[in-house]
């Protein structure tokens, strides 16, 4: 029959988990118990027995491993670069390459047309394309559509004419602007040709004047000559 | 009298040759064959006598550690120094003595009269021999004899914790299982290793 102390305290003895006041007590049973002293005892044969092991050197036929071992230095920045970089080769990265190339163009509903006027890649399909046509007929044939569409010509048409409106407002007030200053450019060019019709007359008549007065000269003279003669 | 302590700390005079190792690791993975070489010659003898405890035998120690080189040169690159680099080789260790244990020997039913056998062929106390070496050899016999009595995980737990003094703690994180479950481990080990012991004494 085991001690039950045993039971409690050896392995966690054995484990060095015991507390310090658990450890002097379990050593004060150990003084006492024979059981547990000699459990005890048998682990620590054990422990002598695997304390026993002294390291032997490498034998003789260890010379093989030992060179094979040596020789692993030989190729270590070559492995070492094809670890870090496993796609280096082409004819590993291409077939994948590849694969998601056609997927790709798969997915996008690629198509090549090849005609006279050489070739063309498009993405997309017609069906697409002629769907929305589709549809759009649809939606005209609709009866409502053509109310609104009228409807939206309608306003369509009111609105150009407020604007042409709006447009002939804005050429009538410049028109009105434009005559007016007109009207002044051709009163003020009226007033400059009276005065200049003036000044001619001016000049005129003192030209007049003065041929007067030269007639008058050579009247005298004329006539102070018949006198002399 | 007293507790089951470290046997011994193969890292105890290691302290200040662990940048050594560091040192040496760069160079290698820098493509210095001659540091390889000298960090070959360094762990050799360490992770040989590990291995010849985990497999028991000399021929299956030195293929173990030519696999365990291997790991080690292929992972050389990926070792940061974050932890020591004598840890690091053990983690290899482990893990090559696992998958070694696994394929070389499947686990088979252990048979009490064979253990007793084993261990019956091999000296009781080896002191008596003449020669110190031969002495030496037999008591390594002796130890391998009994740890192989135990499945891998339990000689691997021993290994931590009587030949490298690791801390549950360490030996959890490096075995994935909690610290209580390495604890029960270790003394399942040790009370399976003391009855084997018992047996061969008590025989006549």
């Amino acid at each position: 029959m085991q001690c039950p102390e045993s039971v409690r305290y050896l392995s966690a003895y054995v484990l060095d988990e015991l507390a310090l006041s658990e450890r002097d007590a379990f050593e004060n049973h150990l003084a006492d118990c024979a059981q547990c002293s000699a459990e005890l005892a048998s682990f620590d044969s054990v422990k002598s027995v695997l304390n026993s092991w002294d390291d032997e050197a490498l034998p003789a036929s260890a010379a093989a491993h030992r060179e094979r071992i040596r020789h692993l230095a030989e190729p270590l920045p070559k492995q070492d670069k094809a670890s870090r970089w496993p796609l280096l080769n082409w004819w590993q990265w291409a077939p994948s390459a590849v694969s998601f190339a056609v997927l790709v163009l798969v997915f996008m509903d690629a198509r090549f047309l090849v005609d006279e006027a050489g070739f063309s890649v498009s993405f997309g399909g017609l069906k697409n394309d002629a769907s929305v046509f589709q549809m759009v007929d649809q939606m005209v044939d609709r009866e409502e559509l053509q109310q609104v569409i009228a409807r939206l010509e309608q306003r369509q048409d009111q609105n150009t004419i407020a604007l042409m409106q709006a447009v002939l407002n804005q050429a009538r007030e410049s028109s009105e602007a434009n005559f007016q200053q007109l009207f002044a450019f051709f009163e003020q060019q009226r007033l400059n040709d009276l005065e200049q019709v003036r000044a001619s007359y001016e000049q005129l008549a003192e030209s007049d004047f003065e041929t007067l007065r030269s007639l008058q000269q050579l009247a005298s003279y004329v006539s102070f000559n018949e006198i002399v003669r | 009298m007293g507790c089951v302590k470290g046997l011994f700390n193969p890292d105890r005079f290691m302290g200040t040759i662990i940048d050594e190792d560091q040192a040496l690791v760069a160079a290698a993975v820098k493509g210095s064959k001659q540091a390889w070489i000298d960090l070959v010659a360094r762990y050799e003898s360490r992770i040989y006598n590990q291995a010849l405890r985990l497999t028991g035998n000399s021929a299956d120690a030195l293929d173990l550690m030519q696999e365990v080189f291997i790991g080690i040169y292929k992972n050389l690159h990926r070792f940061r120094g974050e932890s020591k680099f004598s840890s690091w080789v053990f983690r290899i260790v482990h893990n090559k003595s696992i998958d070694l244990a696994r394929r070389w020997r499947p686990p088979v039913e252990n048979k009490p009269s064979e253990e007793t056998d084993q261990l019956a062929r091999l000296p009781a106390v080896a002191s008596d021999e003449p020669d110190e070496q031969l002495a030496q050899e037999q008591m390594n016999a002796q130890v391998q004899v009994l740890l192989g009595q135990l499945p891998i995980e339990q000689r691997l737990i021993i290994e931590l914790k009587l030949f490298q003094s690791q801390t549950f703690e360490e030996i959890g994180l490096a075995q994935d299982i909690s610290e209580n479950t390495a604890k029960t481990r270790f003394y399942s080990a040790l009370k399976k290793l003391k009855d084997l012991l018992e047996k061969n004494y008590a025989m006549p």
